[in-house]
């Protein structure tokens, strides 16, 4: 049995900026800004056939993850669940893109297990929680203070107040040959 | 007296990743690094190397092609392939024909990757020890042979000198067959 702290580990994907972070959410429910990727990571993607962008997103969301993974262990911590998080249905792409990323990434990720969530708009702001499922089930892996939606609440808010700080995060360079 | 560590090398067109792998992987293994397969050829021809790592998707060169020229070339390293995304089938070709040793899918638990480097570097030196028998093995049973055609029946038993001709026979014959693969 692992000596490591479980952690939610969460990749989030800021649409309107094309970019993603990497961040934890640790046993006392509080988020942890590990990295992002620079404005405009993701837009290698548009004008794209679909299945070269459903492949395009997992390769670089997968390899955000590993970085997640390989952050927390630095920081004795370790992975109990994957919630992978877009703000919005992913732009420039038709409207199944984002129900088939997500579908892949609950179906391929097994230990641990992922869940792809988006947010409610803001038209629905009323609502109880903000988090929306589009795949997978929400996590109760590890033991948190309070219920995992208004947990998800809290941390996604807190962490969009740091995207815009650059001190808080580890800021990613993407490689300067792309990739075929 | 320290034991050396096994050399492994990691492939992969994404600086970021090599530099974390290395901090991951150095205390437990001496680390090589490669951008491109290009490069990995290179330092395979430079260094002993016992495990090699890489991606897949690489511009130039995948991972795969790579796999299939050190096969050739370096028989003895054992082989690994990493990717983040599902397209299988290269991959699954490569295993199918002897290429690769493991598959690895982004994102990987560190520890896991640390015990399948483990298992692979164990895996490096069985297949070294194997080479290592067969070649010694040939020359042993060739001087077995010779030493049999000149015994005399009548010093060590007709009987027991045709038994052990016809063992040395069969050991050789499996000793060829071993080494065909």
């Amino acid at each position: 049995m692992s000596d490591r702290a479980p952690a939610y580990l969460v990749v989030f994907v800021e649409t309107a900026a094309m970019r993603w972070h990497v961040a934890a959410i640790d046993q006392a429910g509080r988020p942890l800004p590990l990295l992002q990727s620079e404005a405009g990571d993701l837009n290698e993607y548009r004008g794209q056939p679909s299945d070269e962008q459903v492949s395009f997103l997992r390769h670089r969301l997968a390899g955000a993850l590993q970085r997640g993974c390989e952050r927390l262990y630095f920081r004795k911590m370790k992975a109990a669940h994957f919630l992978i998080f877009v703000d919005a249905p992913l732009p420039h792409t038709d409207d199944g893109v984002t129900q088939r990323l997500a579908e892949h990434f609950v179906q391929w990720m097994v230990n641990p297990p992922a869940t792809f969530l988006t947010l409610a708009p803001p038209a629905e702001s009323a609502a109880p929680s903000a988090v929306r499922l589009v795949a997978g089930e929400l996590p109760a892996s590890i033991e948190l203070p309070a219920p995992i939606e208004s947990l998800l609440d809290d941390a996604i808010a807190e962490l969009a107040t740091a995207f815009d700080k650059p001190e808080c995060w580890e800021l990613m360079v993407p490689p300067q040959k792309s990739k075929d | 007296m320290p034991i050396a560590k096994h050399s492994v090398l990691i492939v992969d067109d994404e600086a970021d990743v090599l530099l974390s792998l290395t901090g991951l992987l150095r205390r437990e293994f001496k680390v090589f690094t490669a951008n491109s397969g290009a490069e990995a050829l290179e330092i395979m021809n430079e260094h002993e190397i016992h495990v090699v790592m890489t991606d897949q998707r690489m511009p130039t060169m995948t991972g795969v092609e790579l796999m299939q020229q050190l096969r050739n070339e370096h028989p003895e390293a054992v082989r690994i392939v990493f990717t983040g995304y599902a397209d299988t089938r290269a991959v699954i070709d490569a295993i199918n024909n002897g290429e690769l040793y493991r598959y690895l899918t982004k994102p990987w638990d560190p520890d896991d990757l640390i015990e399948v480097l483990h298992q692979a570097t164990a895996k490096h030196d069985e297949l070294v020890a194997q080479a290592k028998l067969r070649n010694e093995m040939e020359g042993y049973l060739n001087d077995a042979a010779h030493l049999a055609s000149q015994a005399n029946p009548e010093d060590v038993g007709a009987e027991f000198l045709t038994e052990f001709n016809s063992k040395t026979e069969q050991l050789q014959n499996c000793l060829q067959r071993s080494g065909d693969g």
